[in-house]
Order: C-alpha cells, then sequence, then structure tokens
C-alpha cells in the first residue's frame, strides 16, 4: 500500500526531492538520494557537531563543495521577538580559510578560530562516512 | 576556554566550538575518543616543535573537504552531474 501511494505522489506532483524528504526512509533506497539530499543528511550531523540546539533555533553545517562550508543559523531574537538569521561561508584558499559573512565581511581565519573549523571539519568528514555513507572513515572501506 | 553563553546562541565564530567538548571529542560507535586538543597535532604533518602554519592547516582541512566529496559522488555517481549544486545555491538549502 505504501509503495502505490508513493507511485500515486509521483504521478500527481513528480519526483521532487523535496517530497522524497518527507517520506519514511525505509521507502527511499539509499542509491536513489540526489547530491542536494545527501547534502541535507549531513547538514543534520553537521549542526549537531557543536552541541544542543535550541528548540526555537534551526541550525545547518554543512560542506557545499570542494572548497567551501555554510554555517547557517535562524534564531528568535529574545530582546525583539523576532526571527534573524546570519550565513557564514568559509573558503578553503592555499593560503588559509576566508570566513565571508553577510554584509561583506571577509576574513582570514587565525589562531584558534582556524583550528577549530578545520577539527568541526574532521569530526564531519569521520561521522558522516560512518553514519550516511557507512564507511571507515580510515580506510574508506564498506562497514560491516 | 569560553563558556556556553545561552542569551547569544550564535557561535560568531569557531573559537567557541570547544565548549562542547564532549561533544566534539565523540566520533561515534566503535571508535576511541580522542583529546580534542590532540586532533590536530595527531593528524598534521608537522614539525612537533613548530606550530603549524594556517597554509599547512587549511591544507589539511582541504583534504577531509575532499574526502567528504569523494564520499558524496561515489553515492551520487551519474546523477551528481545533473544535480550539481553552485556556491550560490546555498540559501535554498539553508
Amino acid at each position: 500500500m505504501p509503495n502505490v501511494f508513493k507511485k500515486a505522489l509521483d504521478l500527481l506532483v513528480g519526483t521532487d526531492p523535496a517530497i522524497n524528504l518527507s517520506m519514511p526512509k525505509k521507502l527511499r533506497p539509499f542509491k536513489q538520494l540526489s547530491e542536494r539530499e545527501l547534502i541535507q543528511l549531513e547538514s543534520e550531523i553537521g549542526a549537531k557537531l557543536f552541541g544542543p540546539i535550541p528548540a526555537s533555533n534551526r541550525r545547518e553545517f554543512f560542506c557545499l563543495d570542494r572548497s567551501t562550508w555554510i554555517w547557517y543559523e535562524e534564531w528568535v531574537d529574545l530582546e525583539t521577538g523576532k526571527q534573524k538569521t546570519a550565513t557564514t561561508r568559509y573558503e578553503i584558499h592555499e593560503n588559509g580559510i576566508l570566513k565571508a559573512q553577510e554584509g561583506a565581511h571577509y576574513s582570514f581565519l587565525e589562531g584558534e578560530e582556524l583550528r577549530n573549523l578545520t577539527m568541526a571539519i574532521q569530526m564531519y568528514y569521520e561521522q558522516v562516512a560512518r553514519k550516511i555513507y557507512k564507511r571507515d572513515p580510515r580506510t574508506g572501506q564498506k562497514l560491516a | 576556554m569560553s563558556e556556553q553563553n545561552d542569551t547569544y546562541p550564535i557561535p560568531e565564530t569557531f573559537i567557541d566550538v570547544p565548549r562542547n567538548r564532549e561533544g566534539l571529542a565523540s566520533y561515534g560507535e566503535g571508535v576511541a575518543r580522542r583529546d580534542v586538543d590532540n586532533v590536530i597535532s595527531e593528524t598534521l604533518p608537522v614539525n612537533a616543535n613548530e606550530a603549524p602554519t594556517n597554509a599547512e592547516i587549511a591544507k589539511w582541512a582541504l583534504q577531509y573537504t575532499e574526502a567528504v566529496i569523494r564520499l558524496r559522488t561515489n553515492e551520487v555517481g551519474a546523477n551528481l552531474f545533473s544535480d550539481s549544486l553552485s556556491r550560490d545555491d546555498y540559501t535554498l538549502i539553508a
């Protein structure tokens, strides 16, 4: 019955990834996930690398491409009650990692901040390798 | 190390990351917990007596970034090129 429902849904609305994400995971064979869906799964792990997220917040942290990482956060300003957002882009260059924030703020990371970002990148790799791709992060071999 | 500041939830920079040392030190099931402070010194191939340069740390971060992309590419396969993202697309995901 669930397969019939999914087929009907596909016929009605197409195979929009957002629709697929709302389906129970067991109905989505892993191999059919798109790059966008994989990034969303990775971001669920990335967001949790830095501890609990308050209920009123939304956080995304993910690897966008071969040289870019994204931090996105939504929260409610306690004073005004308004929702705020912040997006930070980290670009990896040969001479360092550039942080780009809204409002055209650019700066190369230094010291502890630089070390902590690279540590988070390693954590991200190790956790997505195990939890999403089911591979040993050290050897690349499939986990049993 | 900085303390958790509940009134300002946004980590403005990654300076605040180590405040959650337990979370960062957890590598998942079956993997030994390591001292977060030693992670970089363990894995960066540099002289132990010298602090790594920013360029060396960036190169190290790039290696892990490329490893993530390889994992993703292997799973997506041919579909990667029909569904690839550009830097401008990230707001759609976020």
